[in-house]
């Protein structure tokens, strides 16, 4: 007697629990279906989205990496390794002081500031993901491109260019022999007349019609992989300094005042204004830098109070 | 029978669908937990204390933003916030805690056009403060 009951108490039990997973996963099934999470490569994802996705890349990495490293001063980072990364890195991940090639700022996720990257992870991390690169992501694997000393030279090299300053960079890249690229100091310190003509004010006529927020620009021109921006999910390592009340300091860059003419300026030729600094050129359009200045005076605190 | 079969199979489709659910609340709780990397090891207090005092003596605070010290909320220079997780030092110069103390020691060296004035600082309190702001 006790026995029926106790199946009958279990089979409700089931049941019960098994309409709740059949409606959990029926809820999952439609958000997927209907298309409520935006694919879109012109937005970010959610700030929980892009935690979750970097935290699981981490623990999948972590998870996988060999604990044998060698001797990273053993590798020719110097010229095969910076000759390597020019012909295979720079297109998207730039250098210190280089911007990326046009297509990589279109790319969701977009690839990392390489120098943050390579101040945060250890070798061994660089390593695997060189080797393997990441799925669902632009970050080609080059194991069946590379040998494994030309990776760790990779690897090598990744940790010296937090290292160096933007000439520093551009004189080692001169040196080495490399093959594709032959960007030489004044490539990299001054405009190319492309530059110059990408840099001049375009015609209003031209965005007419473009509805482009400054906050969808600012990630189609990946500012978020080096600075922090109130609503764009970033990592908070950064490479620049946090954009969120930048409207509101005295001065860009630490030498031009702020207007936001200057603004505009800076963003669209940053080296014209201080040669030396590590953010690069990203041929901005004038009416996108605008429209990028329009979106941080939206997120500055706007009561000064003091 | 027949209708246990039909059962369980119900069963495994249901929670097959609700995998993905668990997943996402495992995931939500490891990084709930998750460490934060950026954490430098901590210093001596009695050198933080010294810090953060020259920071408002040496009229840093004026000029700066720093969050974990309320009096520095000045807006002519960047804010100063964790600066260990910052690339750059004035976006001209690698960062780390020897190139911190030097470009305090001179920041013209650095960067010419700059607009930040020569603190007037030893080289052991240029340390201090370097301790202080990379210490998140
Ligand atoms: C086609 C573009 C592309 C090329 C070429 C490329 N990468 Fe990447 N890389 C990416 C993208 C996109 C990501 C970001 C992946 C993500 O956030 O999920 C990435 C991520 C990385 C990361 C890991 C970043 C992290 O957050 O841990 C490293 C390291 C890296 N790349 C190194 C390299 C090196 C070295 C090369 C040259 C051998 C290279 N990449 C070539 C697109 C590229
Ligand atoms: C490769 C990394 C990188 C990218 C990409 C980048 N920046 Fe920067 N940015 C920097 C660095 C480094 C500085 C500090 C420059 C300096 O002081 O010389 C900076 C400085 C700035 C400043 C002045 C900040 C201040 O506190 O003085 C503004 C404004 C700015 N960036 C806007 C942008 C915008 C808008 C974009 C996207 C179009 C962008 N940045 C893309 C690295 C980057
Ligand atoms: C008159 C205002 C002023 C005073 C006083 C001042 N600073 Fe600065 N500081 C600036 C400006 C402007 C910059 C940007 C410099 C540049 O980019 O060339 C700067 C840059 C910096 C930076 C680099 C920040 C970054 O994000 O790259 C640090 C660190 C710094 N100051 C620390 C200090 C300390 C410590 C003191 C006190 C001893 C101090 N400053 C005093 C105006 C000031």
């Amino acid at each position: 007697m006790t026995k029926t009951i106790h199946i009958k108490l279990n089979k409700k039990f089931y049941s019960i629990a098994a309409l709740a997973l059949f409606l959990i996963g029926a809820l999952i099934f439609s958000l997927v279906y209907f298309g409520v999470y935006n694919v879109s490569a012109l937005t970010g994802h959610t700030t929980p989205v892009y935690k979750f996705l970097e935290h699981a890349r981490i623990q999948a990495v972590d998870a996988r990496i060999d604990d044998e490293v060698p001797d990273l001063s053993t590798f020719n980072w110097q010229t095969s390794g910076i000759a390597n990364y020019k012909r295979h890195c720079v297109a998207c991940h730039g250098a210190p002081g280089v911007a990326p090639e046009p297509f990589s700022l279109g790319m969701m996720p977009p690839p990392s500031a390489i120098v943050r990257v390579a101040r945060q992870r250890s070798p061994a991390e660089l390593f695997w993901v060189i080797e393997n690169g990441i799925k669902m992501s632009g970050m080609p694997a080059w194991k069946y491109r590379l040998s494994d000393d030309e990776q760790w030279e990779l690897v090598a090299l990744l940790k010296k260019l937090p290292t160096l300053s933007k000439s520093e960079y551009a004189q080692l890249a001169q040196k080495s022999t490399g093959t594709v690229t032959n960007n030489t100091i004044k490539d990299i310190l001054s405009q190319t007349p492309e530059e110059q003509a990408l840099a001049k004010p375009t015609s209003t006529q031209q965005s007419a019609g473009e509805a482009l927020s400054g906050q969808v620009a600012m990630q189609q021109y990946n500012c978020s992989s080096c600075h922090v921006i109130d609503g764009i999910a970033s990592a908070t390592y950064h490479v620049g300094p946090p954009l969120n009340n930048m409207v509101n300091r005295r001065f860009i860059a630490g030498t031009l005042p702020t207007t936001r003419e200057n603004l505009i300026q800076w963003i669209m030729n940053p080296p014209h204004f201080k040669p030396q600094s590590l953010m690069p050129n990203l041929h901005v359009k004038r009416h996108h830098a605008e429209i990028m200045v329009d979106y941080l005076y939206q997120i500055a605190d706007d009561n000064q109070s003091y | 029978m027949q209708k246990m079969t039909i059962f369980s199979s119900f069963f495994t489709i249901a929670s097959a669908l609700s995998m993905p659910l668990s997943v996402t609340f495992a995931a939500a709780l490891s990084i709930w937990t998750f460490p934060n990397h950026a954490e430098s090891p901590k210093a001596q207090g009695d050198k933080q204390e010294q810090g953060k005092t020259l920071m408002i003596t040496k009229g840093c605070s004026s000029c700066h933003q720093l969050t974990k010290l309320p009096a520095a909320k000045g807006l002519v220079g960047p804010p100063l916030d964790n600066m260990a997780a910052q690339s750059y030092i004035a976006g001209v110069l690698p960062n780390s805690r020897e190139n911190l103390t030097q470009f305090l020691l001179e920041p013209q060296k650095f960067h010419a056009d700059t607009a930040m004035p020569t603190p007037d600082i030893t080289q052991q309190e240029a340390r201090r403060l370097a301790d202080y702001l990379w210490q998140e």
